[in-house]
């Protein structure tokens, strides 16, 4: 069985100190190191760059003020996701989504330049907007726990404490999750 | 096994998270049916997939953004840790949270008043609450300190007078004793200006063990509560100290005791309160005496600031409560020598018979407090009464049994 994810790290720890001792640059170091693996999730998970943006922020101000109540428990970075998930969800509920999941483009930035002819990039991409328009295809349940095991790595046992779910449960969905990507991905490359 | 469960497992073997005997199914599943196979190569095309979508990025501004938001933020999260769990009050906290906290501390202070009237009759000896007996419970302790006539005990170590909350400090008592004395208990616990507060809530009672007892007496000291046992108190008084042992000073929260069942000895469990140099002193003394073993040490918060006479205790004790609020935050936890809570059994008592032990550092002291006890040490003078935190901290204690029965320290066995 996968472990569970470590406790926080020491340089997540001395951040963590700094910012409890007043030192508000200290917390500026866990925002940069921390946002762009919280925005790309999110981004995965609403398909609005908006959104996601504004989550992603909401986020890190309420880890602010709630840093106090941060035991070292867990995985700051599961900490923080708990937070992010919630403040997406409740944005949600607030305001149902503008933008189709489905018509959305993969956003942000360019992809990885790697030293690739401009037509291997082109079809890098379309075979992005293809995954992310499947991937918003899904219902939400088995978006979010696709996202939280493919792209954010958890281990069942915190995707089960971040959704508040038995292991079990985490494990059933996961499975039903893959095969309903399975199918829409056949459906829309069919399409195209 | 049906499709669904097949898939469901494959599924799980992706991701490692398979017991070893479904493993071994799955393998034979993957190398005998080739649909499973399939779906296996599927699900990790899918993986690959979402794993190389491009990765996105925020703009520089982002984190300027959000360190200005949390900038207008206030309080600061250290503020409003203090303000809630400590003081209760303070100038950032709303008044509609000083309502729903005030009954909420009124009940705690109410139970806790409960669980100290309720000890057993742990409180044979001398046990004084600072509050409103001081004086006499003071006069008495200081008159049988004056009987007693200052023994050696079995280490060597110079007995000290059993002096505990006298009004003036004599040359005699201990440097941490005159301390805590004069700056802990409820009735010295003065607000500072940056948490101007009303007292705390909590029914505190100081109680400081005298030395020269024997061990359940010091034990009982720290367990039991609670002023009207008198008659008990004068009683233990009569047992004089025969031997010098270490004070223990802190306001006692709360105790458990736990019998266990694998070896002759008792886990005991304390909640006490008080200045962590006084604490982390009074811990490496009991811990010298060889007759019980410490094997656990938690810092579970800071709990109040302290007055401060001067300028320099003042601009140290900011830091002081930063620093001592990390150990609440991350639920430090220090072992003490080499036992754990659940070592074995033999283990254990080998400990509990008592080689000499090895004195580190208890608690993980602000580097000021380090350095103000390296000055007592040495015997340099005190000219600045020093600001303060107070510390919560959970003691854990394991007694052998023959000590924890025996009266006036005769062990049974």
């Amino acid at each position: 069985m996968k472990t569970a994810m470590p406790r926080v790290t020491k340089e997540d720890l001395r951040m963590i100190e700094n910012t409890l001792a007043g030192d508000t640059e200290a917390f500026g170091e866990l925002v940069e190191k921390h946002q762009n693996r919280l925005y790309h999730s999110m981004l995965r998970l609403s398909g609005s760059p908006e959104e996601a943006r504004d989550v992603v922020q909401d986020t890190f101000v309420r880890a602010f003020v709630k840093l106090n109540t941060f035991r070292g428990t867990s995985n700051f970075y599961t900490w923080l996701y708990r937070i992010a998930f919630n403040t997406a969800m409740t944005q949600r509920r607030r305001a149902r989504p503008a933008v189709s999941l489905e018509q959305v483009r993969v956003c942000g930035g360019e992809p990885e330049d790697r030293g690739e002819q401009p037509d291997q990039r082109l079809a890098k991409q379309d075979e992005a907007e293809q995954i992310q328009r499947a991937l918003g295809a899904l219902a939400e349940e088995h978006r979010t726990v696709l996202v939280l095991r493919e792209i954010d790595d958890f281990s069942y046992e915190n995707i089960a404490q971040i959704l508040a779910l038995p292991v079990g449960t985490v494990r059933s969905r996961l499975h039903r999750a893959r095969m309903r990507m399975k199918e829409e991905i056949e459906r829309i490359m069919q399409k195209d | 096994m049906d499709i669904s469960h097949r898939e469901e497992l494959i599924s799980a073997y992706l991701d490692g998270e398979l017991s070893a005997a479904e493993q071994q199914q799955v393998l034979q599943l993957l190398s005998e049916d080739e649909a499973a196979h399939k779906l296996f190569n599927e699900f990790q095309l899918l993986r690959e997939s979402l794993r190389t979508l491009p990765a996105e990025q925020l703009n520089e501004d982002f984190t300027r953004e959000v360190i200005e938001r949390v900038k207008q933020r206030s309080p600061a999260p250290l503020q409003a840790s203090l303000s809630q769990e400590v003081v209760g009050r303070s100038a950032e906290t709303p008044a509609w949270g000083r309502i729903l906290l005030w009954p909420a501390m009124a009940v705690a202070a109410a139970i806790l008043l409960m669980v100290f009237y309720d000890q057993p009759d742990l409180s044979q000896h001398a046990l004084e609450p600072v509050g409103g007996r001081k004086e006499e419970s003071v006069a008495r302790l200081d008159q049988q300190a004056q009987q007693s006539q200052q023994p050696q005990d079995e280490a060597g170590l110079k007995t000290e007078r059993p002096t505990i909350q006298s009004a003036t400090p004599s040359p005699e008592t201990p440097a941490f004793a005159r301390e805590d004395r004069n700056e802990i208990g409820p009735q010295t616990l003065i607000p500072s200006k940056a948490i101007q507060s009303p007292p705390r809530p909590l029914p505190t009672y100081t109680f400081a063990v005298r030395t020269g007892v024997d061990l359940r007496s010091q034990l009982d000291r720290i367990l039991s509560h609670g002023p009207g046992r008198e008659a008990q108190r004068s009683s233990a008084a009569k047992r004089a100290p025969t031997r010098t042992r270490a004070p223990l000073e802190g306001l006692v929260l709360s105790r458990s005791r736990q019998s266990r069942h694998d070896d002759r000895s008792t886990q005991y469990v304390y909640e006490l309160e008080g200045d962590p140099r006084a604490i982390e002193r009074s811990l490496q003394r009991l811990q010298s005496t060889g007759d019980f073993r410490l094997v656990s040490v938690t810092s579970l918060d800071p709990v109040a600031k302290m007055d401060s006479s001067s300028s320099r205790a003042a601009s140290h004790s900011d830091q002081e409560l930063a620093q001592a609020s990390k150990a609440k935050r991350f639920g430090e936890k220090h072992r003490i020598a080499a036992a754990a809570p659940n070592k074995p059994a033999a283990s254990a008592d080998r400990d509990l018979a008592g080689s000499p032990r090895e004195t580190k550092s208890f608690l993980e002291l602000p580097e000021q407090f380090e350095g103000k006890g390296a000055e007592e040490a040495s015997g340099a003078e005190e000219t600045v009464s020093p600001a303060k935190s107070t510390y919560r901290v959970r003691l854990i204690l394991l007694v052998k049994r023959g000590q924890e029965d025996s009266p006036q320290g005769q062990k049974r066995d």
